[in-house]
């Protein structure tokens, strides 16, 4: 009888030492100025969405943007079974958020009419989904872990496409459950190590590790994002401690961060350019000299010193390094040359007649100060601008050439890690400029042939071509490569990614 | 209060509320498309039509213009863009923090901003008049955003003394209702003083004294009745306005109320969202202005005939 009453004080101490221990994981708050309005990647292609993204919802094949190579997800292994066949091999003993089991037949449901819409492109998710699936003819499930994917022709970029933003495949049984593709979008089941527990538009989202994940368990007891618009509110609540990290945190409130025990900054620039298109509709616009006369007056070493502290960098081109084989380092990319953009404008006839040049208030991390300095720098080598002020994006697409536009701000993240989700997607064929008639895209489109070649010298020598073209009509100016800073408190070990993911994963969070 | 008047008073607050969410409706679709707001450009055409077919926003404006007032007699306020869920559901659930934050501004507001405006009345030009007035020009002065980035700074990160932002405990209440009570008290000290002087310069007040009364008692049974007019007529419209005036704290202070929401809802041009608020704050501050009206009657008997209407 002694023994027994031992036991149970043996084991009930071990259950208050096991809670203890799971206790001691602790919650980690996210102030953030926004909220994904769905949940789903195919719900909504923004960052705040991608913010919270793998951390719910998995790719099959998983890219670990720390080693910049791909590997395992929910597929354990994955080969070409022909040049338009992809076979995966689903991972045994995954388990969705709803304790369902997560087989190829998640995958097939997923991708076929009933969310994104391979078939019949009529899916819930199509609209958004099919600037980065358009290859895809088929997916199917062919037994509990096997599935193809077969595309339309040989596509170089179908591992890139599975591994990269969208290609997160959700939970099937609950997303039939709830039926409802606006309601699925804020009750989204996935396979990741934190599952959504509580939804408040516009004032936060809760996620709570995920005790039946199938890799290494969630370093927090929780995530929870919470709205903060204001900034001073965002960083006073880093220093107290309310807050562990805070994002849209601008240069110049560095030190207030830094100068404070327990408080550094994060991040850096990411996978994307900023840019500003020229509609070459605008009278002035239309001879590309002009448009060449724009880039070639901007410092925007300079611009990045003023602006960012000098925390980014000048691309070489509209491209990215992080494209590894596909970079060409040795393409020439804009340079600084007004005593040219002089020259340019003259040769061109341009007197002074007026361009506007809308922007938001600094919906893009410092735009109200730089379009200030463009400007300033345009003006020294004989441009007109007009800066007019906008609500939303909408006033700025509006009433276009008939009011005087003739430059706005952009932003291009690199989809699928390649000159096809960037440069291509913004200016080709179905890009939103070409779609809206800003330019005539035909000498670029026809540059493009090879872009989809298998073999990677083909696409390189496309690529250099159409970047060649890109600097020729200058369709756009590009400026930085976009950073996104964070405040966080250095009780967490986290690393900001390159893209606008915040990965809470166990192998990019710890607990000091 | 004749009924005709009661009446034809709730006949012309019925109009209003129409006007301001006729406006509303115009004003909202010709600043901005909400299928951009919320899919941003970049998406396909089709799915800019898909959403716009979905919600009923490729319909001509007149035609959405009856739909949603014929909804709205049927009781249906329309459903939120994020997650079509109920409008009205919507802003109920951020409503109780909102007022919660209302009625202790209010309490503080009247409780210090209006005897502090009689005290200052009862002692005209005197140190403490003025102190009184420094004070409430400095308060009123002072933007509200301002106000509540000085108190964070302050009371939160400095001293470390209270919450800085959100509604979870009893702390996080103060700094808000401070930012918003300091301004609004001012107000009322400030008017509070102008209309007692007014009255305490009335012959009425010099009869009443003459006959024999105290000046504590005069002040009591004849001043303070008739200074009350005018103060409940600011009353009325400060309450009214209050769920619109809190909009700066709650996003500075990132409190989870109406406020917040509706700026939130404005960015994404969620519509059925905004108007509900805006049919909300509209309906408040005629129901405000109608028991002002007949709180006249009940304070003034001169105006009880309707014939000050």
């Amino acid at each position: 009888m002694k023994y027994k009453y031992l036991a149970i004080v043996v084991a009930a101490s071990m259950a208050c030492i096991g809670t203890a221990s799971a206790d001691s994981h602790p919650d980690l708050t996210v102030a953030v100025t926004k909220l994904a309005r769905h949940l789903d990647p195919m719900g909504q292609n923004a960052n705040v969405n991608e913010r919270v993204g793998e951390n719910i919802v998995e790719n099959l094949i998983r890219y670990n943007w720390k080693t910049a190579t791909v590997q395992p997800g929910l597929a354990t292994e994955w080969k070409m079974i022909n040049d338009t066949t992809l076979e995966l091999k689903i991972r045994d003993g995954v388990k969705c958020h709803d304790g369902t089991d997560f087989t190829a037949e998640d995958v097939e449901i997923m991708f076929g009419p009933k969310r994104y819409g391979t078939e019949d492109a009529n899916g819930p998710g199509y609209a958004i989904g099919k600037a980065f699936f358009s290859t895809i003819k088929e997916v199917k499930a062919i037994d509990g872990n096997k599935v193809q994917i077969v595309t339309n022709e040989p596509d170089p970029l179908l591992i890139n496409r599975l591994s990269g933003w969208m290609g997160q495949v959700p939970c099937a049984d609950a997303y039939l459950a709830v039926g409802d593709w606006d309601k699925w979008g804020q009750q989204v089941v996935g396979t990741g190590p934190y599952k959504v527990v509580s939804v408040k538009p516009g004032e936060s989202h809760s996620l709570e590790a995920f005790d039946a994940y199938w890799g290494a368990k969630a370093p927090v007891k929780s995530v929870t994002f919470k709205v903060v618009p204001e900034t001073a509110a965002r960083i006073a609540g880093l220093i107290t401690g309310e807050f562990d990290i805070v994002t849209e945190i601008q240069p110049d409130q560095f030190s207030t961060i830094t100068d404070n025990d327990g408080t550094e900054i994060g991040g850096g620039a990411i996978r994307n350019i900023r840019f500003m298109p020229y509609d070459t509709r605008h009278p002035a616009l239309q001879d590309k000299r002009v448009r060449q006369a724009l880039n070639l007056a901007i410092d925007r070493e300079l611009l990045i010193k003023a602006v960012f502290n000098g925390m980014s960098t000048v691309p070489n081109g509209f491209q990215m390094e992080s494209f590894g084989d596909m970079y060409l380092a040795e393409h020439n990319g804009a340079r600084f040359d007004p005593e040219k953009a002089r020259m340019l404008l003259k040769e061109a006839g341009y007197n002074g007649e007026e361009i506007s040049f809308r922007y938001l208030k600094d919906y893009y991390t410092g735009e109200v100060s730089t379009v200030q300095i463009l400007e300033q720098m345009w003006s020294d080598v004989g441009f007109n601008i007009k800066l007019e002020l906008k609500e939303n994006w909408g006033q700025i697409q509006e009433d276009d050439v008939a009011e005087g536009r003739g430059i706005i701000n952009w932003s291009g993240t690199a989809y699928l890690n390649d000159p096809v989700g960037q440069v291509r997607r913004l200016f080709g064929p179905d890009g939103f400029f070409q779609r809206h008639n800003y330019w005539d895209g035909s000498a670029f489109n026809a540059a493009s042939d090879g872009l989809m070649s298998p073999d990677l010298n083909t696409r390189k020598a496309a690529f250099a071509k159409l970047l060649a073209v890109w600097e020729d009509e200058a369709p756009a100016g590009y400026l930085y490569v976009l950073p996104m800073f964070y405040g966080k408190s250095t009780d967490f070990n986290w690393t900001a990614s390159d893209t606008g993911l915040m990965d809470f994963r166990a192998d990019n969070l710890s607990v000091n | 209060m004749n009924p005709v008047v009661i009446a034809i008073k709730i006949l012309r607050a019925l109009i209003t509320v129409v006007l301001l969410v006729t406006f509303v409706f115009v004003i909202l679709r010709l600043s901005g498309d909400p299928a951009v707001q919320m899919l941003g450009l970049e998406v396909s055409q089709e799915a800019l039509d898909e959403f716009r077919h979905r919600w009923g926003l490729d319909r001509p404006i007149w035609e959405q213009f009856l739909s949603f007032f014929w909804n709205i007699l049927h009781g249906d306020f329309g459903q939120s863009f994020i997650g079509g869920r109920d409008a009205l559901a919507v802003v109920l659930e951020r409503l109780p923090k909102t007022l919660q934050l209302m009625g202790l501004t209010t309490i503080f507001t009247f409780g210090l901003g209006i005897p502090a405006g009689i005290y200052a009345s009862l002692h005209r030009n005197t140190f403490a008049d003025r102190t009184i007035m420094g004070l409430t020009v400095a308060s009123f002065s002072l933007p509200n955003f301002v106000v509540g980035i000085i108190l964070i700074m302050v009371l939160g990160v400095t001293f470390r003394l209270l919450p800085t932002s959100g509604s979870e405990t009893a702390l996080h209440y103060i700094m808000p209702v401070i930012t918003m009570a300091t301004a609004d008290a001012a107000i009322f000290a400030r008017f509070s003083r102008s209309a007692m002087l007014e009255v305490l310069h009335a012959p009425f007040m010099r009869t009443a004294r003459a006959k024999g009364l105290m000046w504590g008692a005069a002040v009591r049974r004849h001043a303070l009745p008739n200074a009350s007019i005018p103060i409940v007529t600011v009353g009325g419209i400060y309450v009214g306005r209050q769920i619109a005036a809190a909009t700066i704290t709650e996003n500075v202070f990132a409190w989870p109320g109406i406020g917040k929401l509706l700026v939130n809802s404005v960015q994404l041009r969620d519509l059925a969202v905004v108007q509900c608020i805006v049919i909300l704050v509209g309906v408040t501050m005629v129901i405000t202005n109608l028991l002002v009206d007949l709180a006249y009657g009940w304070l003034d008997p001169r105006t009880r005939t309707g014939d000050s209407k």
